[in-house]
């Protein structure tokens, strides 16, 4: 039986106190995995099945293993932490670490200037109007990304596997930031790579029974018509006016996709295909919910030049005429999928429908749309890339193949908006433009704003040296001495050009963390009070 | 112009020529032609083929040609006495455009254009063809340009039914650029030979006169004004950088890089011009609709 927890309000200065010592803990458990020096955490099983614990050398999944603390005020501080992470993990892939370590530097320096007399608020509206600065600061040091050798370079700094990083710089070279890759587990050793030419989609053919005979696993079409609708078709009859329109307009092979065909419907396209006119196949159009279906009628169109019929419009199956068809070079499909190559679309509307898909990518609100619009975008592309990944055990395949989707989402991030000077040092530069506004700032929150954040953006370069077990101060001084894109190499222990030696950073990822940490450490710093509600307590809580 | 030689071969379109040492290849509708005297006389190397075949591009690089026909491009290793097929995947399109890497001798890439699949490329000299066409939404193309600097920018731009893509890995991968698609088709294109410097580009298409791109592509700009609509077939650019424009009823050349056109040529107006061979004024050679190739200055 479950004991239910009080319920109970808490104030200061227990507040800070306790929000702190939970932040402390959630960041402490990922400072360690910041940097190519770091260290992994080990979470103990909550299977009694299983023995070994699991080990962990990404920040955003240890923080999601990280479910409760068991003191509340205190999991109460961790677990803003956590959502911050979490938002950052999902959405970039990568600087969870950077992230956790910038926001709770800011977060206890605030507290020292509150306790000190200093005024929260104030001090998060400063903290917040400073923010623009620091992506300012980061804008002006952006370069492109660009080239199979600097892409390489900079996979390597992400997943550390000189093999993956290989593959992925070749990948990211052709697909750029909206191409199509699937990463997938392998039956073999290594890794591998699988370029697909046309646009595929993961629905096949309706039936096993439009292959000719049992041997045949594809079916393959050249230069056929595409009629495409959104049909359940139960009544074979009303596939009699489709057939009518392709075999009086004389085409040789017909694709149909739709949403079903009953068997009859397609006992009728086999019987068709028996005869001596023309060949028909059908696909299941794509999509799970009526929202994908839409767009993958609307894609369909564009690409094939088809005038998607529609049900949900009121459209009739009886009024389809050969204008409806569209074309392609080549259609192939089997039981899982089909691909078109070379729609026959008008390609200027393909072009202005990629141009729409591509602001729509940009100003997706969240991560899921964003994920699906740049999924629509790289099938129209034309080809797509699949990263097989092998391994000895299934634990290694797992854990590479995690460590390859994180790298595959920031590179295409660093293709997407540029790169800046890595291993903390453009967080470490933006200082100097914060130096230029703390001195012309005479307000007193202002100021202690702009000291904050000067200090915390060094966190991140100090935490790498220090977790390869340099003295940072040291370090970052000769660093500082050489100029602004130069770091230290803690692999070589070498100082380095960061852009020669590949040392490099997403800026949509560098930017994203210092948002998340701003606003989530300036929320956190006006906190005056918690309240908790009454609620189950939860047995075998991680400490 | 001044039509000096009327050179007597078939009466039918040349969509191509070429040139390697003392050769000349015409690509046209009744075959692949070779003149080894400047284009006096000329002969069907596709004669000895068990199909006629209409060549629709040809390219030329030492001894080795490759002629563009539907399906497939043609290889010959002996300068046209033979030839081997190798085809294109199926359904097989129309071969538009051949362009050779300036560093052929090196690297053996090749490129081809399609009407209906987009581009081909090949890495062995024309012996085998692989379609790499990720990002080039628009397949229809019309022509190819490498970059004087390929080995190292590994540049390539294909000139479309919508405007105009750019590759920078040789082709394997394309990038829209931003040309004003309501200018397109582009028909021709052709790149400074201080690219690396200047970043110029010229594209012309067939409605809407000539465009200018100092930046590699990246921003365009109209020129030729005052021949709007004239369709652009052919563009070269000479070291010295005189543009020479191969227009369907001349040939205008410019000096300070399409600002003004000081020089022009006219051809007879029972024909059109549809290729240009690059060279100097005095080498350079026009093909026309009619199978005529003429010297150009």
């Amino acid at each position: 039986m479950k004991a239910r927890q009080k319920p109970g309000v808490v104030f200061q200065p227990r507040v800070h106190q306790s929000l702190q010592r939970g932040i402390a803990k959630l960041v402490g458990a990922i400072r360690p995995t910041l940097g190519p020096i770091s260290c992994g955490v080990a979470i103990d099983p909550l299977n009694s099945a299983e023995t070994l614990p699991e080990y962990l050398d990404d920040g955003g999944v240890i923080a999601r293993r990280i479910i409760e603390l068991s003191n509340r005020d205190e999991d109460m501080g961790a677990m803003l932490a956590r959502s911050m992470i979490i938002r950052q993990h999902e959405r970039l892939g990568d600087g969870t670490a950077t992230v956790a370590v910038l926001f709770e530097a800011i977060f206890n320096a605030g507290l020292r200037y509150i306790a000190a007399g200093g005024n929260a608020v104030m001090l998060r509206r400063h903290l917040e109007c400073a923010l623009p600065v620091i992506l300012d600061a980061l804008d002006r040091m952006v370069t492109p990304l660009a080239g199979q050798a600097a892409l390489t370079k900079m996979a390597l700094t992400l997943c550390h596997d000189e093999e993956m990083a290989a593959l992925l710089g070749e990948i990211f070279d052709l697909i750029g930031e909206y191409g199509r890759l699937e990463i997938r587990e392998d039956y073999g050793r290594g890794l591998r790579r699988e370029y697909v030419e046309g646009t595929y989609y993961y629905t096949g053919l309706m039936s096993r029974a439009l292959l000719p005979d049992d041997a045949v696993t594809t079916l393959s079409f050249d230069q056929p018509a595409i009629f495409v609708c959104d049909f359940e078709v139960d009544d074979h009859r009303e596939l009699f006016p489709v057939l009518q329109a392709a075999h009086s307009s004389g085409v040789r092979a017909l694709v149909i996709v739709a949403r079903n065909l009953s068997e009859k419907a397609v006992s009728l396209l086999v019987a068709n295909n028996r005869m001596d006119t023309f060949k028909v196949m059908a696909v299941k159009l794509p999509g799970l919910n009526p929202t994908e279906r839409m767009e993958a009628l609307e894609d369909l169109g564009r690409l094939t030049g088809a005038t998607p019929v529609l049900s949900v419009t009121g459209d009739r199956l009886d009024t389809v005429t050969a204008n409806h068809f569209g074309q392609a070079r080549r259609v192939w499909a089997d039981l899982r999928t089909f691909t078109i190559i070379g729609g026959q679309g008008d390609p200027r509307r393909l072009r202005e429908h990629l141009q729409k898909l591509q602001a729509a990518y940009r100003n997706a609100p969240d991560v899921d749309d964003r994920k699906r619009v740049q999924q629509r975008i790289g099938t129209l592309l034309g080809g797509s890339v699949t990263l097989w990944i092998g391994g000895f055990t299934e634990p290694e395949i797992n854990a590479r193949k995690s460590r390859a989707e994180r790298a595959a989402l920031a590179l295409r991030s660093a293709v997407e908006g540029g790169v800046v000077p890595g291993a903390g040092i453009a967080l470490l530069n933006c200082g100097q433009l914060l130096k230029q506004r703390l001195a012309q700032a005479t307000d007193a929150d202002e100021r202690a704003a702009c000291n904050i954040l000067i200090e915390a953006l060094g966190v991140p370069a100090r935490t790498i040296l220090r977790n390869a077990g340099y003295d940072p101060s040291a370090v970052l001084a000769d660093v500082q001495y050489e100029g602004p894109d130069a770091a230290f190499d803690v692999l070589t222990d070498r100082l380095v050009n960061t852009r020669e030696a590949g040392i490099l950073d997403s800026v949509q990822v560098l930017k994203a963390s210092v948002r998340n940490a701003i606003s989530t450490a300036g929320m956190a710093l006006t906190i005056d009070s918690l309240v908790h509600l009454s609620r189950p307590e939860i047995i075998g809580k991680p400490e | 112009m001044t039509t000096t030689t009327n050179i007597n071969i078939q009466p039918d379109a040349v969509y191509a020529l070429a040139r390697s040492g003392a050769n000349l290849y015409a690509a046209r509708a009744s075959g692949c032609y070779r003149s080894q005297d400047g284009g006096v006389t000329w002969r069907n190397l596709f004669a000895t083929l068990d199909t006629p075949l209409a060549a629709t591009a040809v390219v030329a690089a030492g001894d080795t040609v490759l002629a563009g026909v539907k399906g497939a491009v043609l290889r010959s290793d002996d300068a046209g006495e033979s030839w081997q097929t190798v085809g294109l995947s199926a359904p097989p399109p129309l071969v538009a455009a051949l362009a050779v890497s300036p560093n052929y001798a090196e690297d053996g890439i090749v490129a081809a254009g399609t009407s209906d699949a987009g581009v081909f490329v090949s890495t062995d000299r024309g012996a085998s063809w692989i379609p790499w066409n990720f990002g080039l939404v628009d397949q229809h193309v019309y022509t190819l340009a490498f970059s004087p600097d390929f080995a190292a920018d590994g540049t390539l731009f294909a000139g479309t039914e919508s405007g105009i893509f750019r590759s920078h890995n040789g082709g394997r991968s394309w990038r829209e650029v931003p040309f004003p698609m309501d200018a397109a088709p582009v028909l021709s294109l052709s790149i400074s030979p201080a690219f690396r410097r200047d970043g110029r580009l010229y594209a012309g298409t067939e409605a809407h006169g000539l465009w200018l791109s100092d930046d590699g592509g990246s921003t365009w700009q109209r020129i030729l004004r005052d021949r709007a609509t004239a369709a652009v077939n052919a563009i070269q650019v000479t070291p010295a950088g005189v543009v020479w424009l191969l227009l369907e009823d001349g040939l205008i050349g410019s000096s300070d890089a399409g600002h003004t056109w000081d020089r022009s040529y006219s051809f007879p107006p029972d024909r059109l011009a549809l290729t240009l061979l690059a060279g100097e004024p005095s080498t350079m050679l026009v093909g026309f609709s009619n199978g005529d190739v003429l010297p150009a200055g």
